[in-house]
């Protein structure tokens, strides 16, 4: 009798459970962080450029002020001076300097929700799961 | 003592300023486009037209001849909104026309695969 009356709870919760997993996480949520001004756009013809380790740390760059680990592994956000909403982010894997090298692995980009400076970095391995990784990043504008 | 030293430092002077001769000016982003999965050209410079072709393959035209440029692309939506999956761009100069870039997107396991992706263009 208990066994029958928690039957109708229990398939709710399984399918609660299933369709989050079917879901799966949400990326590119909108940034924590806020600016109080929206910085303008860089002049046509400038190229933007970030070097960022596996810790999501920027080493080197042109025109980057920050990176950071975004959301959790394998997500980075990476900001510019200027808005980059209407640039092109071209990315690759690889390590930030002269030693060693990456293994083939996955790389995509997408402008930051929240930040208009701001580009979402997300690397994968090969398998395509998120996996930190350093990266090299060109903003063409 | 003084004259194998005075050479030496000519040669190394000689060899800066020849290594500095050879040095090319800084890379300028001479064209970029931004493409949706639908072939659509969202935003560019020098950009004129883009177009889907087949599944998983575009043209991206621009304004000027880029045969001689280098061209570099990365899987990615057109907006700030959600992210992307993991997958492959490959790039090369479009067939029969100078000004065209050819692109074809794939998905993690290599499958030909509707996708938007960023394109720079340097010369």
């Amino acid at each position: 009798m208990y066994l029958h009356r928690s039957l109708p709870l229990a398939m709710v919760l399984a399918a609660a459970m299933g369709s989050l997993a079917m879901a799966g996480p949400v990326h590119n949520a909108p940034s924590k962080i806020t600016y109080k001004t929206a910085p303008p756009p860089p002049p046509a013809g400038i190229s933007y450029t970030a070097v960022v380790n596996i810790k999501g740390n920027l080493v080197r760059g042109s025109g980057a002020t920050a990176a950071m680990r975004a959301e959790g592994t394998g997500s980075t956000e990476v900001d510019f001076a200027g808005d980059v909403t209407g640039c092109a982010y071209v990315a690759t894997v690889g390590e930030t300097g002269s030693d060693g090298a990456e293994p083939a692995a996955f790389i995509t980009v997408v402008g930051r929700s929240g930040v208009p400076q701001g580009v979402f970095v997300e690397t994968f391995s090969l398998k395509g799961k998120l996996k930190n990784l350093p990266f090299h990043i060109d903003v063409g504008c | 003592m003084i004259r194998p030293t005075i050479l030496s430092c000519a040669a190394v002077l000689a060899f800066t300023v020849a290594a500095s001769a050879q040095i090319p000016p800084p890379a300028h982003v001479n064209g970029f486009a931004v493409v949706d999965s639908g072939g659509d050209l969202i935003r560019g410079k020098n950009a004129t037209a883009a177009m889907h072709l087949d599944l998983g393959i575009y043209e991206v035209d621009f304004s000027t001849s880029v045969k001689k440029c280098v061209f570099t692309a990365t899987k990615g939506r057109p907006d700030s909104n959600g992210s992307n999956v993991a997958g492959f761009v490959t790039v090369a100069g479009r067939g029969g026309t100078d000004t065209g870039v050819y692109i074809k997107t794939f998905d993690a396991k290599g499958m030909s695969v509707d996708v938007g992706f960023h394109l720079n263009v340097r010369c």
